[in-house]
């Protein structure tokens, strides 16, 4: 343990040179390909699809609206989005629990961005005896038009990138417009090149080093950890002693355990580390080094999975409990968030009144027709339809509202409307509740109550 | 923790290569300070403006920061990111442990 301390310490801020994760074939090789096309292929597809009339998800920040294909989320509907940031958090927990680090390996931008550029990188310069060969020799023309043609590649890459992201933000289909015309405003101009930049600093070039210097989830995703968590291991117990031998001379292996010290485990690894000293935080578990080293198992007739996916208990020779008290409570943290999300998304009310009194006068005294109290109505019709809207109030003997108690508000706008409630003067006295109530006359099943006070001269308090 | 350290080949040997600057502490420090407080001002801005609305905020401030949400939006997301800098900043600055 104390090793293992004294490791990290060192190493948290120990100066690199950079990395050339090598190729590797395999299943898991293969998983993060298919995770990065499908991940990337939805960012970059998202801001193109049409749903009615209208891009399937834009964040319309301009007009303080989010569509979401058929859901259109309000600044009143906050509490979703709140919801909904503290529903990734607990996901993250389970899932750390159960799978160890699924998301850096896989799923996170950070990794599915550094892919790609990866993948350009190889392509114009090569795998990674290439690419350290190609650093190595002198600017001729070469080494000139393949870092040229890497670095043209990962530029539009990081531009389409941004173009995309603020197209999330603002109409795709205008901000193309403006673009070809060069009429973009400043800020979309700005967003584009900023987010751009950020994709070709993150994947181009800080790449692993966010991930280990930078990123908070890599820190403290080890206080989710448990000796049931499957991480990504080197079995010692059979690798050890290592030692090089030759496939055709069996006898040269005696005495040694499975591992050749071929050192591909440490050639793959995007993060640089030799997975054979042990569990790691920079290992952001993408089991690269799993792929790498099944080859090499394959070649030498060995039997698969001298570094593999396995738990600290696994690994002991005890069994792995996946149902243990810390995944009951964070799966039933997780099933109550998201039951409570699910049903106030379906449940969103669909008409929203907000009553504000008006703070001028407390209360009107008029006569013979009793006392009157003003509000401004706030009404919000998130439909797609007209809703013509029949006001009424209750809580007191006699009251109603004596102006207009009809409105029609258009698809998915507001209207503040100024009412005036009158009561008689024996029911008037104090303050008191009443309730507005809102219901829709040509959908029956939208209505709604907002509750407020009404106030009149204060009575005989015996 | 299985972590002891039975290396017989120098796993940096192999892994770097030539070429890339390594980067020195106090880059590295820099790059924590500037990546968490923009993390941190992303998620107070949607937090922020979850609640808040700019062209409001902007008529309230009544200062000629220029029109329009977008505006609104941008300088709070800077001035959150900036906030967050600065306490990081300091933060380090107070932390940091005498040389020997």
């Amino acid at each position: 343990m104390d090793t293992a301390v004294k490791k990290v310490n060192e190493g948290l801020y120990r100066t690199e040179a950079k990395i050339y994760p090598r190729d590797v074939k395999g299943r898991y090789a293969r998983l993060r390909r298919l995770a990065m096309f499908v991940l990337l292929g939805i960012f970059y597809i998202g801001p193109f699809l049409r749903w009615d009339d209208r891009q399937a998800v834009l964040f319309d920040l301009p007009a303080r609206k989010f569509h979401i294909f058929s859901v259109t989320l309000w600044p009143q509907d906050f509490l979703l989005l709140a919801l909904l940031l503290i529903i990734a958090g607990v996901s993250l927990f389970f899932f750390t629990a159960l799978a160890g680090r699924l998301w850096c390996g896989y799923a996170c931008p950070q990794t599915v961005w550094t892919e790609a550029f990866v993948w350009i990188e190889r392509v114009f310069e090569g795998d990674r005896m290439k690419r350290m060969k190609l650093d190595r020799a002198p600017w001729n023309f070469n080494k000139i038009w393949r870092k040229t043609g890497k670095q043209v590649a990962w530029i539009a890459l990081a531009l389409f990138t941004g173009f995309c992201f603020v197209g999330y933000f603002t109409p795709v289909g205008e901000l193309y417009t403006q673009i070809v015309t060069g009429t973009i405003g400043g800020w979309a101009t700005f967003w584009v090149l900023f987010y751009g930049f950020a994709t070709y600093g993150n994947a181009g070039f800080m790449r692993e080093q966010v991930c280990k210097y930078m990123c908070p989830y890599a820190r403290f995703q080890s206080a989710m950890f448990d000796k049931d968590t499957l991480i990504v291991t080197y079995d010692q117990a059979r690798g050890e002693p290592r030692g090089g031998r030759s496939r055709k001379n069996p006898a040269a292996a005696k005495g040694l355990g499975d591992c050749t010290d071929c050192t591909l485990c440490v050639q793959v690894c995007p993060t640089g580390i030799d997975i054979r000293e042990g569990l790691q935080y920079e290992c952001i578990a993408c089991a690269a080094c799993v792929d790498a080293c099944n080859v090499v198992m394959d070649k030498m007739g060995y039997e698969r999975g001298l570094i593999r996916y396995t738990t600290e208990h696994a690994l002991e020779g005890r069994t792995t409990k996946v149902l243990r008290p810390r995944m009951f409570v964070y799966a039933a943290v997780l099933g109550a968030l998201l039951s409570v999300f699910m049903y106030s998304l379906i449940n969103k009310p669909a008409v929203i009144v907000d009553v504000l009194k008006d703070r001028n006068a407390l209360y009107r005294d008029i006569g013979l027709r009793g006392i009157e109290n003003t509000y401004t109505l706030h009404l919000i019709n998130k439909t797609n339809e007209r809703q013509q809207l029949a006001l009424s109030v209750e809580g007191l003997p006699g009251i109603e509202i004596t102006t207009e108690t009809t409105v029609t508000i258009q698809p998915e706008t507001s209207y503040k409307l100024p009412v005036a409630v009158t009561a008689p003067h024996e029911s008037a006295v104090g303050g008191q509740n009443i309730t507005f109530v809102v219901e829709s006359i040509n959908n029956d099943k939208i209505n709604t109550r907002e509750e407020s006070r009404f106030r009149g001269p204060d009575g005989n308090t015996l | 923790m299985v972590a002891t350290s039975m290396a017989t080949t120098d796993p940096d040997a192999l892994t770097r290569g030539p070429g890339a600057k390594a980067w020195p502490r106090a880059t590295q420090k820099r790059a924590v300070l500037v990546w968490i407080s923009f993390l941190v001002a992303a998620v107070m801005s949607l937090l922020f403006f979850g609640v808040f609305d700019p062209e409001r905020l902007l008529e309230t401030a009544a200062l000629e920061l220029g029109e329009g949400r977008e505006t609104g939006y941008a300088l709070m997301f800077f001035f959150f990111w900036l906030g967050a800098a600065v306490a990081g900043w300091l933060t380090l600055r107070l932390t940091r442990r005498q040389r020997p």
